[in-house]
């Protein structure tokens, strides 16, 4: 176990070169798009807020997709690199659902005149927010390692299934949200700054997650050799 | 308020969100270096 933390670094250089170079496209993507982008015809300058807006809706279903497929896995294989995954994954996703939540309501105020509304499209990514809230509050309630991880893969497959709802909800139901975009109804100049900032936002999770797992490993192996040494067990390999 | 109030306040939510979780894992990883060390020693 020791030579495995001493082989494993939790930031190591590769990661910390790809984070700057995250942050080194986020920051040309966003001064793009707001370069590029003439004012809309009935919003004017707000629809720069979609720029941040758009991309964090959909990076955070892009979370939650990961949270879904790994607590699959987790319950398939036990393996808690999984577990450790997931919790990562909803940890970022649970951000970028608050986040996206804020400014849509910032955009909603000058456009729809309110700050809230009680919207299906709204109402079910709220739901979404409070029920990854609810799994990251699960995690810090269960100490043992193995009902954590079971439970945890339970509430996300679960809460995943708000994702479609979310997504179909602008079909399925008559909202003020409007209908999601296609290439074919928007003009080119906001097709460029919307899909750059989809990439830099996916680069930005993919470099979180990485990250976060990383550190998620390493503090478990720690702990697990502690708990072994406090119980006098053999080592074991707890990574 | 003008659309230039709330195009601000919009960047500002969505920078401070990134930059918060950004801080907030940078500490993480910190931590988790310095367990890793401790335990190498």
């Amino acid at each position: 176990m020791k030579t495995w933390l001493a082989n494993y670094p939790v930031r190591p250089r590769w990661l910390r070169i790809l984070g700057w170079s995250v942050f080194a496209f986020f920051v040309a993507t966003q001064a793009i798009a707001w370069k590029i982008s003439p004012p809309d015809r009935d919003m004017g300058h707000l629809e720069k807020i979609l720029y941040v807006h758009v991309p964090g809706a959909w990076v955070s279903f892009v979370a939650f997709t990961c949270v879904f497929v790994a607590s699959i896995m987790y319950l398939i294989t036990r393996d808690i690199k999984h577990d450790l995954f997931a919790a990562s994954a909803a940890e970022i996703g649970t951000v970028l659902t608050g986040m996206t939540l804020g400014l849509g309501s910032i955009w909603g105020r000058p456009t729809w005149g309110v700050w809230w509304t009680w919207d299906p499209r709204i109402l079910t990514y709220t739901v979404l927010l409070l029920i990854f809230i609810s799994y990251l509050a699960l995690r810090s309630f269960v100490d043992d390692e193995d009902r954590r991880a079971r439970w945890s893969a339970a509430v996300g497959i679960i809460g995943f299934l708000d994702v479609p709802i979310v997504y179909m909800s602008v079909k399925w139901w008559r909202t003020l949200h409007q209908m999601q975009s296609t290439p074919s109804t928007i003009a080119r100049e906001y097709i460029i700054g919307m899909d750059l900032n989809a990439f830099a936002f996916l680069f930005i999770f993919l470099y979180f997650v990485i990250a976060r797992y990383r550190a998620a490993r390493v503090m478990h192996a720690v702990e697990s050799r502690r708990e072994d040494a406090a119980l006098g067990v053999g080592e074991a390999m707890h990574v | 308020m003008s659309n230039w109030g709330y195009i601000g306040m919009a960047y500002g939510l969505a920078y401070i969100a990134l930059a918060g979780y950004a801080l907030y894992l940078r500490n993480v990883c910190k931590d988790a270096e310095h367990l890793s060390n401790e335990e190498v020693r």
